[in-house]
């Protein structure tokens, strides 16, 4: 049996019975990140922080003390997530040598629940992209075939769950961002309801759709993830109030027996490829055949999702990012002529190519003349698309849908082609937009031997109604862990 | 729609950043068509839509009250200039 194989539930079980220790855990996990270093998935690894803590929680185990699921289980944060005592970089070079000064509030969940930290995780620069190749600190691999892309942005934080270096991950999701490299990788990704999970301390892409969520190997780790990571946090102006639901303890029921499914024919029209087709397809049909029923929905302005995204969230980066000035923090040019000068020099030298064109598409938007025609325009085709998710909603439980257009593609392969990469995102943005909950579970294996993935969309706050029936499908249709 | 390179000089400008004549025409082309893809939202009827611009339900403030913050030191410590817990910024006036 190789450890780092085993879901949460397995190693805390094993971990509480003295089969194995913390600290022993620990070197298992950074033995394997050394000798699959070369997948980048990680910026920087906590190997001394990571072996005290776990030192900490083996005496605490050994006084007899009751300890939460987590405590002592290797775990990665992405590089847009505070910690102190290390960089939080989000894979740019303007912030490579900014240090953390405070811990983001779920990094605290984390410590507090005992979680061992063990690394930051690569991701495309700022969040901004869907392979993680615009990442500064080059391309992060897909530990199923390095030759092909994990996806984006968080596409370290799958790789490294993918690739057995920890037991779960931390990502961030504002148009499929968790999803679409947990797909890609194979892994299940929740992107979780907007408001769930605090964002204080993660560093702002487009502030009305960011969300955190964990990337895990399973859904029932998954539950466990979000039971450490969710609830109201007055640090942040848009946390929820909404209160706690003990997702592992009271989501899995074990069925799916009249469960409404919906189906949006919309979803399905623009789909070229046969392969994520089908897995869909015969998603359906296991459920079907389980006893829930198949709903048709319309959600008719789900196709203008995209557009919608790229217009709200450029505009919001674009303000996010003004306060990257090179005094407070980051890259500061030596030579320039005057105070304008320095901020334009510090700036062209510190960001790539993608964060300088979504900066300027955003100030494109906002900019006297387009404002009506393009900022107001998409937040009014957003309040339709959030109408026709509640209408929807009223029909049935979960809406079923692939993930992605296609599995994982190779290295290089869209990186000259902006549009054609955003397309990626066309099943998945429409749940940010709509501020609803949604995860990603694999469903197949395409013939170039790279997984697919199957989404579920909830409405908002039915975590527990997702955690159900993914857990079902996992346990009794597809599981990417036992395919061979 | 075709964004100029005028455009995009004012763009640049209005978002501090600066583009060599090669990367100009490359943003140039690449907004264009990001552009004319988004320009798909004019068909949407939208004349009946309302309030779409507040996210209502977090419209609820906490009570202001005043508590420990960062110390100074943790404030400045990633500047890349700074002087008795000052951030150095360049001269603004002669």
């Amino acid at each position: 049996m190789n450890i780092m194989n085993e879901t949460i539930e397995n190693v805390s079980t094993m971990l509480k019975n003295k089969q194995i220790s913390s600290v022993e855990l620990v070197k298992d996990s950074l033995s394997k990140i050394e000798a699959t270093k070369e997948l980048n998935t990680l910026h920087e690894v906590c190997s001394e922080s990571a072996l005290q803590k776990a030192q900490e929680i083996d005496d605490l185990r050994a006084k007899g003390q009751d300890l939460p699921i987590l405590a002592g289980v290797p775990i990665v944060i992405k590089d847009n997530i505070s910690m102190v005592g290390t960089f939080t970089t989000c894979s740019s070079k303007f912030l490579e040598n900014y240090k953390s000064p405070y811990n983001a509030t779920v990094v605290d969940k984390l410590l507090n629940a005992g979680a061992i930290i063990v690394g930051k995780a690569n991701m495309d620069e700022f969040a901004m992209g869907s392979s993680s190749e615009t990442c500064a600190f080059g391309p992060v691999h897909n530990p199923r075939n390095p030759e092909y892309v994990p996806g984006g942005s968080s596409g370290g934080s799958a790789g490294t769950v993918a690739g057995n270096q920890c037991f779960a991950s931390l990502g961030t999701d504002t148009g499929g961002s968790i999803r679409q490299p947990s797909s890609f990788c194979g892994v299940v990704g929740l992107k979780p309801t907007y408001g769930l999970v605090s964002r204080y301390g993660v560093v702002a892409f487009a502030s009305s759709l960011d969300q955190v969520g964990p990337i895990t190997k399973s859904v029932r780790d998954s539950a466990i993830m979000l039971d450490t990571i969710a609830g109201y946090d007055a640090n942040e102006f848009t946390s929820a109030k909404h209160s706690t639901e003990h997702y592992y303890e009271n989501s899995f029921k074990n069925s799916v027996k009249g469960m409404k499914i919906g189906f949006a024919k919309e979803f399905f029209e623009s789909l070229q490829n046969q392969e994520v087709l089908q897995s869909v397809m015969n998603a359906i049909d296991f459920f079907k055949s389980n006893g829930a029923e198949i709903v048709d929905i319309k959600l008719p302005h789900i196709n203008d999702a995209l557009a919608v995204y790229y217009v709200l969230s450029s505009a919001e980066a674009a303000s996010n990012l003004a306060r990257f000035d090179g005094i407070k923090y980051g890259v500061a040019t030596t030579e320039y002529k005057d105070l304008i000068d320095f901020y334009v020099q510090s700036r062209t030298q510190g960001f790539g190519k993608e964060v300088k064109r979504r900066i300027m598409l955003g100030n494109f938007v906002l900019s006297s003349g387009y404002f009506d025609a393009y900022y107001n325009k998409a937040k009014a085709v957003q309040n339709l698309i959030i109408n026709e998710f509640t209408d929807a909603f009223k029909q049935c439980d979960v809406i079923i849908s692939p993930t992605t257009p296609s599995p994982a593609f190779k290295i290089g392969e869209k990186v000259d082609n902006p549009l054609e990469m955003y397309l990626n995102d066309i099943y998945t943005v429409p749940v940010n937009i709509a501020r609803l909950p949604a995860m990603s579970i694999p469903c197949g294996v395409a013939s170039n031997g790279l997984p697919l993935g199957l989404q579920l969309i909830g409405n908002r706050f039915s975590e527990s109604t997702l955690f159900n029936i993914s857990d079902y499908f996992e346990k009794n249709c597809f599981s990417l862990r036992e395919v061979k | 729609m075709e964004i100029t390179e005028k455009e995009i000089k004012h763009l640049a400008s209005l978002s501090r950043l600066q583009f060599n004549d090669e990367e100009m025409t490359k943003i140039a082309n690449d907004m264009s068509s990001i552009v004319n893809y988004v320009d798909q939202l004019q068909k949407v009827d939208t004349s009946n839509v309302k309030d779409n611009t507040t996210i209502r339900e977090f419209e609820e403030l906490r009570e202001d009250v005043v508590k420990d913050s960062l110390s100074n030191d943790e404030i400045v410590g990633n500047a890349p200039k700074k002087l008795n817990g000052y951030f150095i910024a360049p001269t603004v006036v002669e």
